[in-house]
């Protein structure tokens, strides 16, 4: 019998890491990408997340939100063409030079995903609890990441509903989802607090931590690869190709 | 238990108050039922009795209420929801974790119980329920019967003394309607204070010790539930009736459809991924102004069925005909249209009118659009709406606009997702005549419902799904 229904699921590889090494992963792994400028770096580090996000989620999950991902660098280099069009002595309009704020989103994207999927948000709120951190800060990350599942399953929803009025082009994007998803992130970060309030998350009373959780080897393993892909990423930056920065 | 004083409540920003002169007792072992047409201020006295109202949402409460001895003016929510538990009218809304076991556990932890009284609590709460079998599955998967029973569940498993429900018969079929009477029945013996808000009232009759009934913030009329029996009283106040005969026994099984080809599915085969087969072999006929009820236990794959027919789902095997041809998915919109549960979806133009007049076909000529947008919302009573943001309306409301934005496309097939849940009785009636008028356009009207009321109103036939095994 099951110690408890707040064990993690281990129906995934990424489900089955600790929940430590994957925090671990998670900053680290941010802290790295904004250190780092050579898109080289970065996009290894890009293929590596990838990896992982993929191992907590089906491939056409991850799909839809590289194609969020996609979108906002569209919108990135749209706009940033028309300022340069607009006032070109603001700046010169290249797509090389944003390749590097976006490669950095995506390895944010993959690790966020990796974490949000894979983790069962009450063991998330015991170990943030473990570390003492403040409420302020644990409930928010942990309600935070739990929003992901729920802003997937929204866009699943509007999507469906998109397809029963089709229209075409922009317009369809933009009435038929980016409008609908918009109100429902408001109504859903609205609900999920409430649902925080009521179930007295962040009140006085301390968890209990289910089970002594102990190290496993693929925790080890995980741990390795990360710290292998860091220095490699780092070296490339180093002693790789060097890529001029672009004038902006 | 709860001792509700003069209670005037304003939320923020409003020029009136929500709720005007409330006052009244509950102890323990008592039931209370709260009732009225929508938007009479139901919403805001669970709001008030769980603590939302005012420490959370704000807004200037006069007069007090206190609950098991705690001023909620001074009892954060967090801290009163060890003595109340909410169930709130979309279950979907209060869920925080991902699998039902964790949602079940996860209140619990923050009491700091020990990991093996958490996990008896949820297992005898899961059977309780009738859903022990799902303690494994993400709560994204359920169907909206199975959530509600989630979700009361998850309360139960804190051993509440006071629960408030807010529409909770809402989702649920019959045989889980009067299997939650019994379980509250059973929580009343045992001294859990109950009150309950809903629309549907027949099956609140041997449970309610106390009815109060509701209009525009203000008490109408309070007693015992005979006074409900009052038809004019009912009428008065948009209520639903106080006794309903279950039509579902002298519904025909629907015939197949007379005329060739109109509208169906052939031999159709459909799983989900890793999951049992949910149809297999699946033929369906349907022919022009009929309307049907599907009907069938929760899980039984009616939304499913809805979602095949509409092309939301891809069948495994057959296919879905449209006059006499197979046709791909992609292409089925434009037959048929289904309004799902979650009407605010559907729903994203910057006012009614502009809503209607988008979901016209596109081919409409330009001078009979307006005509036709004027029509439909008079059928639907929503003229009065017409400069409204969509958003901006109450779930009723957005229900009634997202059925009339499907029928104004003129669909061979109409399936309706639960139409009139949450809905008061004029609304539901309303909402039946719009299903008539739909039906003698030309429409075939598939009704996925577990209202009895608007079963005995408009359906003529009845298609049942059971669980396969």
């Amino acid at each position: 019998m099951r110690a408890s229904f707040l064990t993690e699921r281990k129906e995934t590889f990424a489900a089955g890491i600790d929940v430590r090494v994957k925090l671990l992963l998670c900053f680290c792994g941010s802290v790295v990408s904004i250190a780092l400028s050579s898109p080289l770096s970065l996009g290894f580090l890009a293929g590596c997340s990838m990896l992982l996000a993929l191992g907590a989620a089906r491939p056409l999950t991850i799909a839809r939100m590289y194609l969020f991902a996609v979108l906002m660098l569209a919108f990135a280099l749209a706009f940033s063409g028309l300022i340069s069009l607009a006032v070109p002595g603001l700046m010169h309009w290249n797509a090389f030079s944003l390749s590097v704020p976006f490669l950095r989103i995506l390895i944010s994207v993959n690790l966020l995903l990796m974490l949000a999927l894979s983790t069962p948000v009450q063991t998330l709120f015991n170990r943030l609890q473990s570390w003492k951190l403040p409420v302020w800060v644990h409930v928010p990350l942990s309600v935070a990441i739990r929003f992901v599942p729920s802003f997937i399953n929204d866009c699943a929803q509007i999507r469906d509903a998109a397809r029963l009025r089709p229209g075409a082009g922009l317009r369809r994007f933009w009435r038929g989802f980016a409008v609908p998803l918009v109100f429902r992130m408001l109504y859903s970060a609205d609900d999920l607090a409430m649902a925080a309030e009521l179930k007295g998350v962040g009140s006085a009373a301390k968890t209990r931590l289910s089970q002594k959780e102990c190290m496993t080897r693929r925790d080890a393993a995980v741990a390795a690869c990360t710290a292998l892909a860091l220095s490699a990423a780092v070296l490339m930056q180093y002693y790789g190709p060097q890529f001029r920065p672009q004038p902006m | 238990m709860l001792h509700v004083e003069s209670v005037i409540y304003t939320y923020p920003h409003a020029d009136r108050p929500a709720l005007e002169g409330i006052g009244f007792s509950l102890h323990a072992g008592e039931t209370l039922v709260c009732t009225g047409r929508s938007g009479c201020g139901k919403s805001t006295l669970v709001r008030l009795v769980n603590g939302l109202a005012p420490l959370y949402l704000g807004g200037t409460l006069q007069g007090r209420v206190r609950v098991a001895g705690q001023d909620t003016r001074e009892t954060t929510p967090a801290m009163l929801a060890r003595s109340v538990g909410t169930l709130f009218q979309d279950p979907e809304r209060q869920f925080f974790a991902i699998t039902v076991g964790d949602e079940l556990a996860m209140g619990l932890q923050w009491r700091g119980w020990q990991p093996d009284r958490i996990e008896r609590a949820v297992r005898e709460s899961a059977q309780r329920l009738g859903v022990e079998d799902l303690l494994e599955h993400t709560i994204f998967g359920l169907s909206e019967g199975q959530k509600q029973k989630v979700a009361l569940a998850s309360l139960l498993a804190a051993e509440p003394r006071l629960l408030v429900l807010d529409e909770p018969s809402a989702n649920l079929d019959p045989e889980s309607v009067a299997d939650l009477a019994a379980t509250l029945a059973g929580l009343k013996e045992s001294g859990v204070a109950l009150v309950i808000v809903d629309h549907r009232l027949s099956w609140l009759r041997g449970l309610a010790d106390k009815v109060l009934v509701l209009d525009r913030g203000r008490e109408v009329a309070s007693g015992p539930f005979a006074l409900l029996d009052d038809a004019a009283l009912r009428e008065r106040c948009g209520l639903r009736a106080a006794e309903v005969a279950d039509p579902r026994g002298s519904l025909d099984e629907s015939r197949p459809g007379t005329e060739d080809g109109f509208f169906g599915c052939r031999r159709l085969g459909f799983a989900y991924p890793k999951g049992r087969a949910v149809f297999e072999d699946t033929t369906l006929a349907f022919a022009p102004g009929r309307i049907i009820a599907l009907v069938g236990e929760n899980g039984a794959g009616k939304t499913t069925l809805a979602r095949l027919l509409t092309g939301l789902e891809r069948p495994r095997t057959g296919a879905v005909i449209a006059s006499g041809a197979a046709v791909k998915p992609r292409a089925l919109p434009s037959h048929a249209q289904v309004v799902l549960q979650n009407a605010g979806h559907q729903l994203r133009m910057n006012s009614v009118e502009a809503e209607l007049d988008d979901a016209l076909p596109p081919d409409t000529p330009r001078d009979r659009r307006g005509p036709e947008v004027q029509g439909c919302m008079e059928r639907f009573g929503i003229a009065h709406l017409a400069a409204r943001h969509p958003q901006s309306l109450s779930g009723g409301e957005q229900q009634r606009l997202a059925v009339a934005c499907a029928a104004v496309r003129r669909p061979r097939m109409l399936i309706l997702d639960e139409p009139t849940s949450g809905l008061d009785g004029e609304n539901m009636r309303r909402m039946a005549g719009a299903m008539r008028n739909a039906a003698e356009q030309g429409a075939c009207l598939l009704v996925i419902t577990h209202d009895l009321e608007l079963m005995n109103l408009v359906c003529t036939e009845k298609i049942v799904l059971r669980k396969a095994c």
